[in-house]
């Protein structure tokens, strides 16, 4: 069973109680804090835990929040604007990664493409006689390079801020993007995470990747042990 | 809102810990990600860009870079291609950053406070000027220092309304110190100095090293101290009533009776040429000096000046005279330095006309005054306010805002200031990021502003403004005559252009010989008024004075990037002197004090806010100003006697009162204060230039206007009477202690105990526990095994003796560090987030004070004391050196704050905000903290962590040249004071520091093995032990029984 099923079971009377428990400490869970001010804004300082986002909004509930954030694999989907195949792109039509992700060797940001990248071949490429999805997608892509407006993708692969991550160490020290990004080229018709992109999952690599060996030589055992700091990753 | 007791909490605090971290989960699950349409060709997403441009937070100009992250600058840095500040930058130059952030500024044009389109505000200020022409009436122009190709314009503009600019720096002096100029060498312009050679530096109220100046001096003095260059220990010596942010560096200080430091500078003169058998022109001017009648009427021993003439005879010297420091005649104090120069030969040398600061259109109060009258009569029909706030800055008699209100104000303001009248209208000109310009600050450095980030309000720069407005008031015609082009001279160099022949040889390497001047075929026009926009004037003037001046080689188009790329273009000029032309003996009478009141009042500038102008940046308020430690607001210095007198405890509150108004203030105590004066600080009390400027009072509301004969402001007039007020002080210093109170944490030895042995007997390591010798030598004194550093031990050296205290290295922190900005009832509970204190140690007071400042951030121990200590292993030494804190590690314990001897760590005791557009600012490298979680200084690991990843590329390790100046504290220290590199690197400068005779560990007792060394500063006193607080010489050997760690914060 994944973990995050037993994480619900243990959650749901828990989130409960923990209602319950606002209940009876009155409507509102943050105490005000007198230090704050006008001049100098202070974040609100709780005495319960903040009222969870989660289930506060209808639309929302464990299901999507499982599907958003932790899941991992084809039932993970997020919908996105515009149905982006990258089956289609890198598998079929053999499309370089870095030919769209263009900073990946270059910056920590691999890089989402701009809509001018997209145009470069779809201003050449027919949209008659496609199917009906396709129409539609490539419709919105050219209204959203038509109005200038930047495409709002969804995060796939959302890693939290106090992360230092760089995707430049990553291709540079040789290791294909599909060891975190699955094969998008064979089944991604929308992308989804085949990573669980946590601690342990990142340390596992930092620790056993073939790579390091490869790279470093009589110099692995210390570089992994640069990896293993923990200011490697947290900032 | 219910309130819960607590022992309701406890019982419900089990359950929820677990819901919290389960059920009520606050992590927004999506985030999306928007990509550029069109992708800008120099930026790439997560890699920052770097552009040159200006500073414009004082006349100085200094050469920034500015980085942009995906299209915002984040931080600035100095910009090492420039000749004056030479990569580093000030606290002023950092707080640039805040003014374009700032949650106050005009989001658009406005007029009478109702926000308009550009066209509607332009159209008001065309009919302003048309209605003024035609009603015979003046066009006037108020405004800080401008000059270059932004300065021609404004001066072509004005000239066409039959005006001219006034530019106005209140606080600099250097009005006085023209009229001085012209006096004494017939020249109108004002000298360079050069600090770096002279022996002996005679300040008369100049603040040098903080804001009076250019931040060259500051390094300039920190090399004239170091031994290692000039094989010599420069003395510094300070004649003013007080002692300031830069006289408490000072060797010698000679506390004249407030207005007779123009009669010390004389007697000194006549001493000196005495001494020198000084013969040359301005030998009659000091032979009839009395010196007896200045010692009478200063109170400086003549021994103490038969002392200072013999050092400034004996050796090259400089005498600096001052601005707003200054408390008598600011003009009669300039002449009288300049003859000081002249019979001590330093004019030519030390005193020189080479690269002079560009002053020729700055006026002083006298003009601005005359100005007021002028817009009170109602003759000026249109007045350009750019920067300037006369309301806040002039003394009350002259009714400033009454007279404001009589005329149509046009002000240049991003920002509201206490001068905006309700029917001003507003044209945002958009901060010194936004926006184009250049300078020409002193002469031959022309530095160019280029326009780093898209503005974020709607703005336009000041030249645009001004071509529309010479267009639609039919004043855009062409430049009428050819340009009055310089002596083209070769490309490296620039011959004097000054008519008058150097009266000494150039001592400057710089200064190569003159070549022989190219002939122009063609010489660039200049613009003219009928310009098409900005940046078609910008690039013609710069064609026209600029190109030629750099020899006309290759094409302007090349000349024009080459100069963006570099910040500008900059040519060395030789340095020369000039012939004394001043024939009758200058009169130079002590100046007196009107008023009753038994204390003279004098003003000093803050060294962050200045004259006012930087009181909305809230880093300029919440780093402690270096001397009093004070934060947010105005204080009153007085002799702790004085205060003894009055029954002052530390949170009562002072009324200063003279004839003017009384304020009532929070009042420091400062031993280097003569008794019989008080000392008010300018910058705080606001009426209207943003949230953050309203803390303090306006100290200049007390004082009595006066011009001296030269034209500038005179700024201590009035006497003023101090009583206990009865508000309470409402202020609290960020320090506790005056001194160290003998704990041996700062060491000074004196310049005599230097190069004799291994180490100066002042600096004792682990003096405080007598360890038995044969435990050392089985090196038995460790528990633990020494850290493993395989390939970096990264590590600081900080020279002491080059610290001045100006505070650029704490607030190159905030801004590289996102630091919260907590406010005054947080800094006063003890929970300052600056990562860097500046500890202050008055050690001794009197004449030769030992005043000793120590930047104290977290010493990296490889045994750290806080490491032990965390149950959760959120901070721990790592293979560099460094002591890692991983913040989302950290449960709030405290107890490596607590175990920390150096009190480094800081607590967050909320979850501190950023107010709206504050928030653009931070640096999307360093993480923001929380409530509840402890952050110190990283040695910059965001930066060191860039650097690795460069080099890695090659795998290479960082070499020495990429770390010196890598972390920001070490990258803005003007004086250079701060090293970083890696230890392991034996030929590296830090390492070379670390085996300095000066080093030493702060509590190097305690067996941390800190990662930061000091190095111990040198003073000119005869003992020879220092390093016990005050108590001259004699008991560091002992040992003694100075128990327990230094605690003088929170």
């Amino acid at each position: 069973m994944a973990h995050w099923k037993r994480a619900l079971l243990f959650a749901a009377p828990i989130a409960c109680a923990a209602t319950a428990i606002a209940a009876v400490a009155g409507s509102g869970h943050a105490v005000e804090n007198p230090g704050d001010n006008e001049l100098f804004p202070l974040g609100q300082k709780y005495l319960l835990p903040p009222p969870s986002p989660i289930l506060a909004d209808p639309a929302r509930s464990w299901e999507t929040e499982r599907v958003a954030y932790g899941a991992v694999g084809s039932e993970g989907v997020l919908e996105q604007p515009i149905a982006y195949s990258h089956k289609l792109h890198a598998g079929e039509l053999q499309i370089q990664c870095e030919y769209c992700h263009f900073n990946a060797r270059r910056s920590k940001h691999a890089g989402v493409p701009t809509s001018e990248t997209c145009m470069n071949c779809h201003k050449m490429v027919p949209v008659e006689g496609r199917s009906e999805e396709a129409v539609a997608s490539l419709t919105k892509l050219k209204e959203f390079h038509a109005n200038n407006e930047p495409i709002p993708w969804v995060k796939v692969h959302d890693l939290p801020d106090f992360v230092y991550f760089t995707h430049k160490r990553h291709v540079k020290a040789g290791l294909a993007c599909q060891e975190c990004h699955g094969q998008v080229q064979d089944d991604m018709t929308v992308a989804y995470r085949t990573s669980e992109l946590t601690m342990g999952w990142c340390l596992n690599c930092h620790e056993n990747h073939p790579k390091v060996d490869e790279n470093y030589g009589a110099q692995a055992e210390l570089r992994r042990a640069e990896l293993k700091d923990c200011w490697t990753c947290h900032q | 809102m219910t309130t819960v007791n607590r022992r309701d909490f406890l019982k419900v605090a089990g359950v929820t810990a677990a819901a919290g971290a389960v059920a009520c989960d606050p992590r927004v699950p999506t985030e999306k990600v928007l990509p550029y349409v069109v992708q800008p060709e120099q930026i790439v997403p997560g890699v920052p860009t770097f552009f040159a441009t200006q500073c414009n937070e004082c006349s100085a100009n200094c050469g920034i870079v500015a980085r942009n992250r995906e299209g915002r600058v984040v931080k600035l840095e100095g910009n090492p291609q420039h000749p004056g500040n030479q990569g580093r930058t000030c606290a002023m130059g950092q707080q640039g950053l805040q003014a374009t952030y700032s949650p106050d500024r005009f989001n658009g044009p406005m007029v009478a406070g109702a926000e308009k389109s550009w066209d509607e505000a332009l159209s008001a200020v065309t009919e302003a000027l048309k209605a003024a022409q035609a009603g015979g009436k003046k066009v006037a122009w108020l405004g800080h220092a401008r000059s270059g190709a932004t300065g021609a314009l404004i001066s072509t503009f004005l000239a066409a309304f039959g005006a001219k600019p006034f530019y106005w720096e209140p606080l600099s002096g250097a009005v006085a110190l023209r009229a001085a100029t012209r006096e004494v060498f017939g020249l109108d312009k004002v000298p360079a100095f050069d600090l770096a050679s002279a022996h002996t530096i005679v300040s008369f109220g100049a603040e040098f090293l903080s804001t009076w100046g250019g931040i060259d001096l500051a390094r300039a003095w920190g090399d004239s101290r170091d031994p290692a260059l000039g094989g010599f220990v420069s003395r510094t010596v300070s004649v003013e009533p007080r002692l300031g942010n830069t006289s408490v560096n000072t060797d010698l200080h000679l506390a004249a009776k407030p207005g007779t430091e123009a009669l010390v500078a004389m007697a000194l003169a006549r001493l000196v040429a005495e001494k020198r058998s000084y013969s040359g022109a301005a030998a009659g001017l000091v032979a009839g000096v009395d010196v007896a009648a200045a010692v009478a009427a200063s109170g400086v021993s003549q021994a103490r000046l038969e002392e200072v003439a013999g050092w400034m005879a004996a050796n090259p010297s400089v005498a600096l005279p001052g601005g707003v420091h200054t408390s008598g005649d600011l003009t009669n104090l300039a002449v009288a330095t300049l003859i000081l120069n002249e019979v001590a030969g330093s004019v030519g040398s030390t005193l020189h006309f080479g690269n002079a600061p560009t002053v020729q259109d700055w006026v002083g109060y006298q003009d601005v005054a005359t100005l007021i009258t002028d817009l009170a009569a109602g003759n000026v029909g249109v007045l350009f306010l750019d920067g300037s706030d006369p309301v806040y800055n002039l003394p009350p008699e002259l009714k400033a805002a009454e007279a404001l209100a009589k005329t149509t104000l046009v002000a240049f303001a991003n920002e509201s200031n206490d001068s905006l009248t309700p029917s001003a209208i507003v044209l945002p000109p958009g901060t010194t990021l936004e926006a184009w310009g250049d300078a020409e600050a002193r002469r031959h450095w022309h530095t160019l502003q280029q326009a780093t980030m898209m503005p974020l309000k709607s703005s336009r720069q000041v030249g645009d403004v001004l071509l529309q407005l010479a267009k639609s008031s039919g004043k855009a015609v062409a430049a009428p005559v050819a340009p009055p082009v310089e002596t083209a001279p070769a490309s490296d160099s620039i011959p004097a252009a000054d008519s008058v022949p150097a009266a000494a040889p150039a001592t400057d390497a710089a200064a190569a010989p003159v070549e022989a001047v190219p002939v122009a075929p063609v010489l660039p026009a200049l613009p003219g008024l009928d310009a098409a926009d900005f940046a078609t004037w910008l690039k013609g003037w710069w064609k026209a004075m600029v190109w030629t001046k750099a020899g006309m080689v290759g094409t302007f188009d090349t000349f024009w990037v080459q100069s963006l790329q570099m910040g500008g273009w900059f040519g060395p000029e030789a340095r020369s002197g000039a012939p004394v032309v001043l024939t009758a003996a200058p009169s130079v009478a002590a100046s007196e004090a009107a008023g009753a009141g038994e204390y003279s009042l004098l003003l000093f500038a803050h060294p962050f806010i200045y004259d006012g102008r930087h009181a909305n940046r809230p880093w300029a308020q919440e780093v402690p100003e270096p001397v009093s430690s004070f934060t947010w607001g105005t204080w009153v210095e007085i002799h702790p006697k004085t205060a003894e007198k009055l029954g002052l405890g530390e949170k009562d509150s002072v009324v200063v009162k003279t004839d003017q108004g009384s304020l009532e203030v929070g009042w420091f105590g400062s031993p280097g204060i003569r008794e019989d004066a008080v000392a008010i600080v300018i910058g705080g009390g606001h009426s209207a230039s943003g949230r953050y400027a309203t803390f303090g009072k306006n100290a200049n509301s007390l004082i009595l206007g006066r011009a001296d004969r030269g034209g500038e402001q005179v700024f201590s007039t009035s006497k003023a009477s101090i009583s206990k007020g009865t508000a309470g002080g409402n202020l609290h210093p960020y320090l506790g202690h005056m001194n160290t109170d003998g704990r041996g944490v700062n060491f000074a030895v004196s310049v005599k105990d230097l190069g004799k042995g291994d180490k100066p007997a002042a600096i004792v390591p682990m003096h405080h526990v007598p360890i038995d010798e044969r435990i050392i030598k089985a090196g038995l004194t460790d528990m633990y095994p020494e850290p493993e550093h395989p390939t970096y031990r990264f590590a600081l050296a900080i020279d002491l003796n080059r610290c001045t205290g100006c505070g650029a290295c704490e607030t190159a922190c905030f801004a590289e560090n996102n630091n919260a900005l907590v406010g005054p009832d947080q800094v006063r509970k003890g929970r300052h987030m600056g990562w860097i204190r500046l500890g202050r140690y008055w050690e001794t007071d009197g004449e030769t004070p030992d005043i000793r400042f120590q930047p104290t951030m977290c010493q990296h121990c490889s045994h750290a004391p806080c490491e032990g200590v965390c149950p959760v292993l959120a901070t721990y030494h790592n293979l560099d050196g460094l002591n890692a804190m991983i913040y989302n590690r950290c449960v709030g314990t405290r107890y490596c704050g607590n175990n920390c001897p150096y009190t480094a760590r800081r607590f967050n005791y909320h979850s501190y905000k950023w107010p709206e557009s504050f928030h653009l600012m931070l640096n999307p490298e360093v993480s923001t903290r929380e409530m509840g979680v402890m952050e110190k200084c990283t040695f910059c690991v965001q930066r060191v962590r860039t650097a690795k990843d460069t080099y890695r590329d090659s795998k290479e390790i960082v070499p020495e040249s990429a770390l010196l100046k890598l972390t920001a504290c070490a990258q803005a220290c003007p004086s250079e004071a701060i090293t970083f590199g890696n230890l392991n690197d034996k030929e590296s400068t830090v390492y070379k520091l670390f085996q300095d005779e000066r080093a030493y560990a702060m509590l190097g007792e305690l067996n941390n093995k800190p990662g930061v060394r000091y190095l111990a500063k040198i003073n000119h006193l005869e003992s020879k032990l220092h390093g016990h607080g005050g108590h001259g010489g004699g008991h560091a050997a002992e040992g003694g029984d100075h128990g327990g760690s230094s605690g003088e914060h929170h």
